[in-house]
C-alpha cells in the first residue's frame, strides 16, 4: 500500500500543470504582450504605471499593469507539495509520526519562507497613492453612466 | 444529560453569551460615518490594519470545518482527509498576487464584491449577475457547513432531540447571530475573532500535547488507526481508508488541494476579509502570517487518528437517526477532558462556527445589494438603502442555510463544502484571470461559465454515496467514468480525481474557443472601467516618516 504504483506517479505532475496557466504564474505569459503597450511614453522598468490612465479602456489588452518580477517565481515552490508520490511514504518516521505527514508539516515553513521572501523583496515596487481614495457608491455610479451595455 | 454534561453547557453558555454581548458592542468599535453605509457595515469601514485583518481572515478560512469536518474526514478515511493541508499552504503563493491586485482596483473603484470587480472590468451585467449568483449559492452550502460544525457540538452536549424540535438551538444560537450582525455588520466578527482564535489556540495546544500521551503516542495512535481503517467494511466491500494514500487518491488529494486553494480567495466572504483591510502592507504580512493557522489545521486533521485510537464512536443524530461523524472531535474533547475545559472546547468549535458564518452571510448580502437589487431593481439606491438592503439579505441568507442544514443529512458535512468549491470555482476565469488579462471575451466567459456549471453539477449528480447507490455522494470522480461524449480517455481506470478541476478545465477550453470565435467575428463590447495602474493603488502612507510612493 504504501508503495506508489506507477499510474498515478505519472499522472499527478500532469494535474499540477495548469497551475502556472491560472495561477499568479499568468502574470509572466502575459506580460510580454502588455507590458510594452502600458506605457507609452513612460520610461521603461519601474515606473510605467500611470501610463495606460488615459488609453486604458478598449480593446482589453492594454490596461492590465503587469509587472513581471523574478522573485514572484519563488511562489511557485511551495506547489511542489502537490506532487504526492515524494512523500508517500510511511517511514522515516519523526516521533512516531509518518512520513507524509511530518513532511507536509515541514512545507508549512517553507510556503511562509517563500511568501515572506517575496514580500521582503518586492516591497520597494512602485504603488499609487495619488488617487483619491473613492469609496463605495458614488464612484461606481458615475463609472456605470459612462459604460455602455454589452452588444 | 449528565452532571458532566451542565457543566459543559454552563461554560459553553457563559462564553456564547460574552460573545453575543460583543458583537452588539462591536457596532461602536472603530465606528465611522456610520453604519448607514455599504462600505462601513459590509467591510468596516475598509480600515482593519494587520491584526484585525489577520483574526479575520483567520477566523474566516478556518472554520468549523477546521474543527469538525476534517478531522472526521482523517477519522473515517485516513491520509485522504489530510488535503487540507496542502491546501492551506499552495493557498498563500498561489493568492498573494492576485489579492494585491484585487484590493487596489477594488480601493480605486469602490468596488464591494468580486462581481463589482467584474461589472467594471468587462462591463456586462450578466456576467456580473452569473458572478454574484454563483457566490450566494456556493456560500449557502459553506454556511450550511459552519452550522453542521455548531450543531454536532450541541448534539455532544446533549442537546440531541429529535424531529424539528432537535434544531431548536441551531435556530437561537442563528437568531442571535443574525441579530448582531445585523446591527454591527462586519465588525461583529472582526472582534469576535480574537476570542475565538484565542480559544482555539488554547484548545488546540493543550489538545495535541495531551492527548497523544495519554492514548500511548504517535506510534501507537498511527498503527492503531492503520490497522483499523485497514478493516473491511461490511456496507462497502472495501477498507474505509488508509494512513498513506494509495494508488486510487493521490490524484485526488492533490486536485483537491489545489482546486481547494484556487477556490478559496473567490468566494466572497474572502473577498471580504481582503477588501476589508486598510493597505497593500497589511495583506502582504497576513499572507506570511496566516499559515500560523495551517499549522493548527494539520495538527486537528490528526486528532481524527487519536478519536479512532480512543475509540470514539460517533453520536447518533436523533433528528436523522444516522451515526453523525462530526461529532467525533466533540466526543473525544468530552470523554478526555475535564468537563469544564470541555465546555471550552466546545465554546471554541461554536463560536468558531458563528464568525465565518456572519462574515459568508455579510459577503452574500453585499453581492444581493450591490449586483442584483442596485442592478436591476434599483439604480439610484443610496448608500443608506444599499446598507438597509444587505442587513435584511443578510438575514435571509442565514436562514437559507438553516433550511439548508434541516433538509439535508450533515453526515459529511465537507461535501457539502466540496460541491460548493465546485461551483464557485467556475467564476476563476471571470475574476481571477480578468485581474490579468482582459483577453478572455464576455461572452467567452458566459459560455464557460455556463459549460463548466453544467458539467460539474452533472458529474457530482452521477457520484453514487459510499454504499454505491444515491447522487451527490461526494466529489471525487474516477477517472474510468469520465467520457466527453460517449468517448472514455481513461477507460476502466480507477483513479479519483476532484471534479470542480475537471469542470474548471472544460470551462476554460469553452471561453477560449467562444472568445476565438467572438474575436473573429468582430463583435464589439463594452469598455473597460480600469486601467494598468488601478491595480497597484495604495492607500497613503499613515506614519508621514517615509515619503510617499509616487509614480509619474
Amino acid at each position: 500500500m504504501s508503495s506508489a504504483s506507477p499510474p498515478p506517479a505519472e499522472d499527478t505532475p500532469g494535474a499540477n500543470q495548469p497551475t502556472p496557466d491560472t495561477a499568479p504564474g499568468t502574470a509572466p505569459d502575459t506580460a510580454s504582450g502588455s507590458a510594452s503597450e502600458t506605457g507609452p511614453g513612460t520610461a521603461a522598468g519601474t515606473t510605467k504605471t500611470k501610463g495606460a490612465n488615459g488609453n486604458g479602456a478598449g480593446n482589453g489588452r492594454s490596461a492590465n499593469g503587469i509587472r513581471p518580477n523574478a522573485w514572484n517565481l519563488l511562489l511557485l515552490i511551495p506547489l511542489l507539495m502537490l506532487v504526492t508520490p515524494w512523500f508517500n511514504h510511511d517511514g522515516p518516521r519523526f516521533i512516531g509520526i509518518p512520513f507524509f505527514y511530518w513532511f507536509q508539516f515541514l512545507f508549512v515553513p517553507v510556503g511562509v519562507i517563500c511568501v515572506w521572501i517575496v514580500h521582503v523583496m518586492t516591497r520597494t515596487e512602485p504603488v499609487r497613492t495619488d488617487k483619491p481614495d473613492l469609496l463605495a457608491a458614488q464612484q461606481l455610479d458615475a463609472g456605470q453612466l459612462d459604460e455602455g451595455d454589452v452588444q | 444529560m449528565t452532571s458532566a454534561q451542565i457543566v459543559e453547557l454552563v461554560v459553553f453558555l457563559i462564553l456564547f453569551l460574552a460573545v453575543t454581548v460583543l458583537g452588539f458592542v462591536a457596532a461602536r468599535w472603530k465606528r465611522g460615518a456610520g453604519l448607514d453605509h455599504l462600505d462601513e457595515w459590509g467591510l468596516g469601514g475598509r480600515k482593519f490594519g494587520s491584526w484585525v485583518t489577520w483574526f479575520l481572515v483567520g477566523g474566516d478560512l478556518y472554520t468549523a470545518y477546521t474543527f469538525v469536518a476534517v478531522p472526521a474526514l482523517v477519522f473515517g478515511s485516513g491520509a485522504l482527509g489530510f488535503y487540507a493541508l496542502p491546501y492551506t499552504v499552495v493557498l498563500y503563493p498561489i493568492v498573494l498576487l492576485p489579492a494585491l491586485r484585487l484590493w487596489s482596483v477594488s480601493r480605486t473603484h469602490g468596488y464591494v464584491t468580486p462581481a463589482d470587480f467584474v461589472r467594471g472590468r468587462y462591463g456586462s451585467p450578466l456576467l456580473a449577475l452569473l458572478i454574484a449568483i454563483t457566490g450566494i449559492v456556493a456560500t449557502m452550502p459553506y454556511v450550511a457547513l459552519q452550522l453542521a460544525g455548531l450543531e454536532a457540538v450541541l448534539r455532544t452536549i446533549g442537546l440531541n432531540g429529535s424531529g424539528l424540535m432537535g434544531h431548536l438551538p441551531l435556530f437561537i444560537a442563528f437568531v442571535v447571530l443574525a441579530l448582531y450582525t445585523f446591527s454591527s455588520g462586519l465588525r461583529a466578527p472582526a472582534l469576535i475573532a480574537f476570542v475565538k482564535d484565542g480559544l482555539i489556540y488554547l484548545v488546540i495546544l493543550v489538545a495535541i500535547v495531551y492527548l497523544p500521551i495519554k492514548f500511548g503516542g504517535f506510534a501507537h495512535i498511527f498503527d492503531t488507526a492503520s490497522h483499523t481503517l485497514a478493516k473491511v467494511s461490511p456496507t462497502t466491500h472495501k477498507p474505509a481508508g488508509s494512513i498513506i494514500l494509495t494508488g486510487n487518491n493521490q490524484l485526488q488529494y492533490a486536485t483537491l488541494a489545489l482546486g481547494s486553494a484556487l477556490a478559496l480567495f473567490l468566494y466572497p466572504h474572502s473577498v471580504t476579509g481582503v477588501l476589508a483591510s486598510k493597505s497593500r502592507t497589511v495583506i502582504r504580512r497576513n499572507m506570511v502570517a496566516l499559515p500560523a493557522y495551517s499549522l493548527v489545521l494539520g495538527l486537528l486533521a490528526l486528532l481524527g487518528y487519536v478519536a479512532v485510537a480512543a475509540g470514539v464512536k460517533p453520536i447518533v443524530n436523533q433528528a436523522t437517526g444516522k451515526a453523525d461523524s462530526n461529532t467525533i472531535i466533540p466526543v473525544l474533547f468530552g470523554h478526555t477532558f475535564p468537563s469544564w475545559f470541555a465546555g471550552v472546547a466546545f465554546a471554541a468549535v461554536g463560536i468558531g462556527a458563528l464568525v465565518p458564518a456572519a462574515i459568508m452571510s455579510i459577503a452574500a448580502a453585499n453581492l444581493w445589494t450591490r449586483n442584483i437589487y442596485k442592478e436591476f431593481f434599483r439604480r439610484d439606491a443610496t448608500p443608506a438603502q444599499e446598507a438597509r438592503q444587505a442587513k435584511w439579505a443578510s438575514l435571509v441568507v442565514k436562514f437559507g442555510a438553516v433550511v439548508f442544514i434541516v433538509a439535508i443529512d450533515p453526515q459529511f458535512s465537507i461535501d457539502l463544502q466540496l460541491i460548493g468549491g465546485v461551483l464557485i470555482l467556475q467564476t476563476l476565469p471571470a475574476v481571477a484571470i480578468a485581474l490579468y488579462s482582459r483577453w478572455l471575451h464576455a461572452w467567452g466567459l458566459i459560455a464557460g461559465w455556463v459549460v463548466g456549471m453544467a458539467w460539474g453539477v452533472y458529474l457530482l449528480y452521477t457520484i453514487p454515496a459510499a454504499t454505491g447507490k444515491g447522487h451527490f455522494g461526494g466529489s471525487a470522480l474516477a477517472l474510468g467514468k469520465l467520457s466527453l461524449f460517449g468517448w472514455h480517455p481513461f477507460p476502466a481506470s480507477t483513479v479519483q480525481i476532484y471534479v470542480g478541476v475537471l469542470a474548471l478545465i472544460a470551462n476554460l477550453v469553452v471561453a477560449v474557443i467562444v472568445t476565438a470565435i467572438v474575436r473573429a467575428a468582430r463583435a464589439g463590447e463594452a469598455e473597460d472601467a480600469t486601467s494598468g495602474g488601478d491595480y497597484h493603488a495604495d492607500a497613503p502612507e499613515e506614519t508621514g516618516l517615509e515619503e510617499p510612493v509616487l509614480v509619474d
